[in-house]
C-alpha cells in the first residue's frame, strides 16, 4: 500500500506540466479532445520528465530509498495516465453518442 | 554466510583521474564506520557505488552473502542520505513521513521537538537545518539494515547534531552505518571504526594518532 502511495505521489507531481503541455500541443490540432488525451501521457509526460531530469533529479533518491527505481516510476506513471485517458476517452465517446441519439 | 555489507574491488575513474582503486569495505550490523578523506577524494563516489546510483568501472557488492547484480537500492537493504536534499519539495512534512514511516511510529516520529512545529509545512518552506534533520531521521527510521550517510551533520545546529548522534547510535544497535563528514571531531564521538580514503586507497585507522600525519588533529 505504501509503495502504491509512493507511485501515486510521483504521478501527482507530474500532473501540472503534463496537462499544460499536452493541452498546449493538442490546441494546435483539429480534434482537441482526442488529441489532448493522446498528448498528455506521451508528449506532456515526456516534457515533465525532461523538466525533472534537468532541475529535480535529486528527488528521485526519495523513491530509491524505498527500493523504487526510475524505470518503475516512469512505467507506473505512464500506465496510470494511459488507463485514465482510455477510460476518459470512452466516457466522452459514450456521452457524445448518447447526446447524438437524443438530438433529432 | 556473512551478515554484512561488502564492497569489493571497487575501481572508479573520471576521465584520466582515478578516485577509487581496489577498495574493499565490510560493514556489519553494530558498526558505525566513518569514512574520512579530503574533498574530492571519492567518499561520495564510493557511497553512490554501494547504493547503486553510480556504476563503478569495476565493483562487487555483496549483502548478507548474496552478490547484488543490479543497483543495491532495489533490494531495499540499503538506505542512503545523499549530500543534497532529496525529499520532493511539493510534499508536506506529514506527507513525506506517511510515505516512509509505518503508522504506529508516526506520532513518535513527528512528536520530535525539532519537527513538531513544522509538521504541516511544505518541504520547500523548511529551513536548511530542519530539512536536513528530517531527512536524516527518515533514513534512520527506514527498514534497511545498512545505512549510508553522506555528510549528515552538514547544516545542523549543535543541538540538532547532538540529537542526531543519539539517533545514529540507537539505530546502529541493529544496523550497519557508514558515514562521511568533514567534522571529524564530532564524528569521532560515535563511530567504532574509521577508514581513510587517501590517494584512491582505503586504509583502516586503528588509533586516532594515525590520522595526524594526514592533517587531522594537528597539534596547535
Amino acid at each position: 500500500m505504501t509503495r502504491f502511495r509512493l507511485y501515486l505521489a510521483f504521478f501527482r507531481s507530474t500532473l501540472l506540466i503534463s496537462i499544460v503541455c499536452g493541452a498546449l500541443f493538442a490546441s494546435l490540432t483539429d480534434d482537441f479532445v482526442s488529441s489532448v488525451l493522446l498528448f498528455i501521457p506521451t508528449f506532456g509526460l515526456g516534457m515533465d520528465l525532461l523538466y525533472k531530469e534537468l532541475t529535480r533529479k535529486e528527488e528521485y533518491f526519495f523513491f530509491y530509498n524505498q527500493g523504487i527505481c526510475k524505470a518503475k516510476l516512469l512505467t507506473a506513471t505512464f500506465a496510470i495516465y494511459a488507463l485514465s485517458c482510455i477510460i476518459l476517452y470512452q466516457i466522452i465517446r459514450l456521452c457524445v453518442l448518447a447526446w447524438r441519439s437524443t438530438v433529432p | 554466510m556473512c551478515t554484512c555489507l561488502e564492497v569489493d574491488s571497487a575501481v572508479k575513474s573520471f576521465k584520466e583521474k582515478t578516485v577509487l582503486s581496489d577498495v574493499y569495505l565490510c560493514c556489519r550490523p553494530g558498526d558505525i564506520i566513518a569514512l574520512f578523506g579530503h574533498n574530492g577524494c571519492g567518499k561520495s563516489t564510493l557511497l553512490n557505488i554501494i547504493f547503486g546510483t553510480l556504476k563503478g568501472d569495476r565493483s562487487f557488492i555483496r549483502i548478507n552473502g548474496k552478490v547484488i547484480k543490479g543497483a543495491a537500492f532495489r533490494t531495499g537493504l540499503v538506505a542512503y542520505l545523499p549530500q543534497h536534499d532529496f525529499i520532493p519539495s511539493y510534499l508536506t512534512v506529514t506527507q513525506a513521513v506517511e510515505l516512509y514511516i509505518p503508522k504506529e511510529q508516526r506520532n513518535q516520529f513527528l512528536g520530535d521537538r525539532f519537527l513538531f512545529k513544522a509538521r504541516h509545512n511544505r518541504i520547500a518552506h523548511l529551513s536548511g537545518g530542519e530539512l536536513r534533520y528530517l531527512e536524516i531521521k527518515l533514513i534512520l527510521y527506514s527498514k534497511a539494515p545498512y545505512i549510508l550517510l553522506d555528510e549528515p551533520f552538514n547544516g545542523l545546529s549543535p543541538i540538532a547534531a547532538e540529537e542526531i548522534r543519539m539517533h545514529i547510535a540507537e539505530s546502529a544497535r541493529t544496523r550497519g552505518i557508514i558515514l562521511t563528514d568533514h567534522n571529524f571531531r564530532e564524528v569521532h564521538k560515535i563511530v567504532n571504526r574509521i577508514f581513510l580514503l587517501d590517494e584512491c586507497y582505503l586504509k583502516e585507522i586503528h588509533e586516532k594518532e594515525e590520522l595526524i600525519s594526514y592533517g587531522y588533529y594537528r597539534p596547535i
